[in-house]
């Protein structure tokens, strides 16, 4: 720099400058420290605030988290494990995660049959794998579009069971309606192309599906009849000796765990044996204690005494004749009255509890001759060191005696004497308290290597309970499920024993209705029921209409009848499950991920419709999307719970868990048109006007240009709406679906368990955060991988 | 502004105008709610004719160019391109829109898609092209318009140039019959500016009937068939570029021609 001359302004260098390295202080870690945490005073001061606030959010809750029990078959038993750690406190001692232990599967899976567990499983695990080839297109083999087309069916079949043929035949009807669509696309309009693949779908599943499923049962049946039968007679004779041994199984497991709680009771009883010098001491200081507050009740009454009489200047006295003063002066003097009494009743509290409750110092000694003070002889000069009694109570005779002379004359000094010899008895009672403290440690201190042993007995104990009570659970669940099968197979062994006669009827039934219906006058043939029947219609017309109604009836009731026992016979495929049994996690999965995948395609259409130019179109799209959104979730689900059933016709049922999707999906589509509407406005008209002077069509400038971009700019907020809808699910809980918050609220009605919050709570809400979060990074993650193009 | 767009010779022998009509325009109106944008347009086109249309903004001129491709809808009079009528039949105007390219004054590619892609969507879904079929045509334009070796960046990796000249052999790749330029250097600096007309110059060379809008003045003189001047919606004036430029007839013209050229 030295050839650098301040007055010239021509300036040529003729070296170049070699690069040095930075100063050691703006580099690496320490550059980083100083500017992050420690860059000024405010800085600095916000970094040790946050520090502390975290270390005292930390301290509450790790010792909580970590110190927990996660053996024991009840929260009575969490409270004897953490009270015999020294853990009891008021519930802040330690979680009770055994409850966790006990009931994660319920919390998962519902009332799911144990045994079909692998199916959600399974379809949770295919999920991934269908959703690979949509969030990660580069890396995966674009035939696997397949399976994802596929998943939604195979994981319905999955998890509700039934035959095989069922989603398969469902899945067709797409397949058709796309035929159709291809073929027609040919030869007619869009309009009519789409129309036609709408109409053959429907039929395909209105018409074609029942049928056909209903021939494979009949015909899959039938062949399987003989065996079948023969098969459910084996069963019903072995059955009854499975379930009595079950049975047994589970007696025995019964007698072993009732075993098992009385040795750890005795384990128990044994260490309050050891600890109960503990008690001694603490029942002392309970008494003291509670002495020491009616104590100072007392010398806060005096207070107020003294400064009621401060202000009237001695005994309160109206200043006038007036109404008003006569009033205050009365209130004065009955406030001053009270507290007189108060103070002589809260004063001979404190001296009878420390006469009656408490124990002379030497007795107390007495009582540890044998105990903690061989091992720590310190305690019993503790002892010595204390007052006795008489010194703590009889000073509070004399306070009491003035104090029962106090008058509304009494003079400032002698009620500051008062307060003041009060609290030199406080003080005095104080110093008790702390010997005895000093006292209770140096006992926990003696009998802590006493109880190291047992300590561990019951904790072992207790893990043996909790493999014991596992066992037990496996046998109670098999038990249960054998004697169901037993039930159903006894059932069902009626229902095919009278199956050929049911349809051996089945022909008479039809010729029953018609014969009744031909009685029936033509106008009211149509009719569902009597009432509908006109005032003036005739008595015969009434008899007839109402023969012919009963016929029809038990005609469908058989029909019904007979169609669910080849159902049932003619099944090749999973045990059906209820959606009923469905709860928990899986529930709020189920509805989630539905929710999400119907949503999105959904909320692109409603969109693309509220842009559009086509005016009904377009104002069927905005009012959908109001008054969707303009409506609470739960106000929906009610209507899907309730309201619903009288727009659907007479004895459909329509399952509840469909419905919740349908509300569910629709209220989040609304969400998402307008996350999406929010891209697409975002994008500038040019876009639209490039694809449009290259001739692309419509769908095909939405499919390749606009969509691919609107989408892009609307990820955070179509995956801000994912994670809305997903813990939205909870809402279920209010019409009746056993979501985990709902289970949850089961599980404390159980008796072993009421009283558990925080842990079902932490567990419920890491199960959701875990998806949320996973939800959040992968959107940051394809917002990152999409952030090739800068504007 | 400069007189000429090129320092070479231009071959205007080569350049030859068939009797053929492209693009025939009739008594064409078009208002923007009320305001009447476009009044009484009568041009003819012939196959091959390369024409430049100036005038001051709000004229209308691009009006003009984006209703050849119904990106703006006429009201009144006919339209008629390669001997189709425009109507709003959509299937004829995506079979005109396919026919007719079109560069904007911002580009507008695709941001999402590479320069390749951005080059064989349209030739992949509206003509049907194979994939590869389709690649090879797309480096072959890219290679006209100099710049093959962008293909596999993204739009925002490139210069505003450059862009222009990918927007251009994006409209090539449809083998299109009539090229339509709207202000294609108007947000280009001048150095951008001298490679995209380049381009154009020589696409004119090889016969393709073009309609300019630009206030390159160089460009029209040195290429342009025509050159028509619109003010207020109408057409004022139109000539040869010589007789345009040395001659003007009208008062409007002869204002506007001082003000552009006058420094």
């Amino acid at each position: 720099m030295s050839d650098l001359h301040a007055h010239t302004t021509s300036y040529v260098r003729k070296e170049m400058l070699p690069e040095q390295t930075p100063p050691i202080t703006e580099t690496g870690a320490i550059k980083w420290v100083r500017e992050n945490l420690f860059s000024g005073w405010m800085n600095i001061l916000l970094t040790v605030i946050s520090l502390f606030v975290i270390y005292l959010a930390l301290s509450l809750v790790l010792p909580w988290a970590f110190g927990g029990v996660w053996n024991a078959g009840s929260l009575t038993e969490c409270r004897e494990v953490l009270f015999s750690f020294y853990k009891g406190g008021h519930g802040h001692g330690g979680a009770c995660w055994a409850v966790i232990e006990d009931r994660w599967l319920q919390i998962m899976f519902g009332f799911y049959p144990p045994d079909q567990y692998w199916r959600p499983i399974l379809a949770f695990v295919l999920f991934f794998v269908a959703l690979a080839p949509v969030l990660f297109a580069d890396k995966v083999p674009g035939q696997l579009i397949w399976f994802s087309l596929a998943y939604p069916f195979l994981a319905a079949w999955l998890i509700w069971g039934g035959s095989f043929w069922v989603p398969v035949f469902a899945a067709m009807g797409f397949v058709l309606a796309f035929i159709v669509l291809k073929f027609l696309g040919k030869i007619a309009g869009p309009i009519v192309a789409n129309l036609g693949a709408l109409v053959a779908a429907l039929v395909w599943w209105g018409a074609i599906m029942t049928p056909l499923t209903d021939g494979l049962n009949k015909m899959i049946g039938n062949s399987r009849f003989d065996s079948t039968l023969s098969t459910l007679e084996a069963r019903t004779a072995e059955l009854p000796a499975e379930v009595a041994a079950l049975e047994a199984q589970g007696a025995d497991k019964e007698a072993e765990i009732a075993a098992a709680v009385d040795a750890k009771n005795a384990t128990l009883t044994a260490m309050t044996e050891i600890r109960i010098e503990e008690f001694v001491i603490a029942n002392e200081v309970e008494a003291k204690e509670d002495a020491l507050q009616r104590l100072d009740a007392a010398q806060d009454s005096i207070e107020d005494l003294s400064d009621i009489l401060a202000t009237w200047n001695g005994a309160p006295s109206p200043a006038s004749d007036s109404e008003k003063d006569i009033a205050e002066a009365e209130a004065a003097t009955s406030a001053a009255e009270t507290l007189i009494g108060n103070i002589g009743s809260l004063l001979s509290d404190a001296q009878s509890g420390l006469a009656d409750d408490t124990l002379e110092p030497a007795e107390l000694a007495g009582t540890f001759i044998v105990g903690a003070s061989q091992e720590d002889p310190s305690i019993l000069g503790d002892f010595d060191a204390m007052v006795d009694k008489a010194a703590l109570s009889n000073p509070l005779n004399d306070l009491i005696d003035r104090a029962g002379a106090v008058t509304l004359n009494e003079s400032q000094g002698d009620l500051a004497s008062l307060r003041a010899d009060t609290e030199t008895v406080m003080a005095a009672l104080s110093t008790n308290i702390a010997s005895l403290d000093t006292i209770m440690d140096k006992i926990i201190a003696t009998n802590a290597d006493d109880l190291v042993e047992p300590q561990a007995q019951f904790l072992d104990q207790m893990a043996d309970l909790a493999s014991l009570r596992d066992e037990a659970t496996t046998i109670a669940q098999a038990t249960f499920r054998v004697s169901s099968e037993e039930s159903d197979t006894r059932g069902f062994l009626a229902v095919l024993q009278s199956l050929n006669d049911r349809e051996a009827a089945l022909p008479i039934l039809r010729d029953e209705t018609a014969g009744a219906l031909a009685l029936v006058p033509s106008d009211y043939r149509n009719m569902i029921a009597v009432n509908q029947l006109p005032e003036d219609a005739s008595a015969e017309d009434r008899a007839a209409l109402s023969t012919y109604l009963g016929a029809r009836n038990i005609e469908l009731s058989t029909q019904a009848s007979v169609r669910e026992t080849y159902g049932e016979l003619g099944r090749v495929g999973l045990t059906p499950i209820d959606s009923r049994q469905i709860g928990g996690f899986l529930l709020a999965l189920i509805i989630g991920i539905a929710g999400i995948v119907l949503s999105l395609p959904l909320g692109i259409l409603l969109a693309l419709g509220r842009q559009s130019h086509l005016f009904f179109l377009n104002k069927v799209c905005v009012v959908f999307i109001e008054v969707i959104r303009g409506v609470p979730l739960i106000v929906w689900l009610f209507t899907a719970s309730l309201l619903l059933n009288y727009f659907l016709p007479p004895g459909s049922n329509f399952d509840l868990m469909l419905r919740v999707i349908i509300m569910v999906t629709l209220f989040s589509s609304a969400y998402i048109a307008e996350v999406i509407r929010g891209g697409l406005a975002a994008l500038p008209t040019g876009q639209y006007e490039g694809a449009d002077s290259l001739g692309l069509g419509y769908w095909q400038s939405m499919q390749l240009i606009i969509l691919p971009q609107a989408m892009k700019i609307s990820i955070p907020g179509i995956v801000n709406s994912f994670i809305g809808l997903f813990k939205d699910t909870t809402l279920v809980l209010f019409i009746g679906l056993l979501d985990p918050v709902g289970l949850s609220n089961a599980i404390r009605a159980d008796t072993d368990w009421n009283g558990v919050y925080w842990e079902l709570f932490v567990f419920i809400g890491l199960l959701f955060f875990i998806f949320c979060f996973s939800m959040g990074r992968y959107s940051l993650h394809l917002e990152k991988k999409l952030q090739r193009e800068h504007r | 502004m400069s007189d000429t767009a090129i320092d070479r010779e231009i071959n205007r022998d080569a350049m030859k105008v068939s009797d053929e009509v492209a693009i025939q325009i009739t008594d064409m109106n078009k208002w923007y709610g009320t305001f009447h944008v476009l009044r009484d347009i009568n041009l003819t086109v012939n196959r091959g004719e390369r024409i430049v249309v100036c005038g001051p903004s709000g004229s209308g001129k691009s009006t003009l160019i984006r209703c050849i491709n119904r990106l703006e809808e006429h009201q009144a009079g006919t339209i008629m391109v390669d001997g189709t009528e425009l109507s709003s039949d959509l299937k004829n105007i995506d079979k005109i829109r396919s026919e007719v390219g079109m560069c904007f004054q911002h580009f507008n590619l695709f941001p999402h898609l590479t320069i390749l892609e951005n080059l064989t969507l349209a030739p992949i879904w509206v003509r049907k092209t194979p994939k590869k079929e389709a690649e090879e045509t797309a480096m072959h334009y890219l290679e006209k318009v100099k710049i093959p070796e962008q293909a596999d960046k993204y739009p925002g990796q490139l210069s505003g140039g450059q862009q222009q000249r990918v927007a251009i052999a994006r409209s090539l790749c449809m083998k299109p019959r009539i090229m339509l330029f709207d202000e294609p250097t108007s947000a280009l600096d001048p150095e951008m500016i001298k490679e995209v007309l380049d381009t154009m110059i020589e696409l004119a060379e090889e016969g393709m009937t073009m309609i300019c809008v630009t206030h390159e003045m160089g460009f029209a003189r040195q290429v342009a068939n025509r050159v028509i001047f619109m003010d207020a919606g109408q057409i004022v004036e139109q000539n040869e570029p010589e007789e345009f430029f040395n001659n003007p007839q009208s008062e409007r013209t002869q204002l506007f021609l001082s003000q552009i050229l006058g420094h």
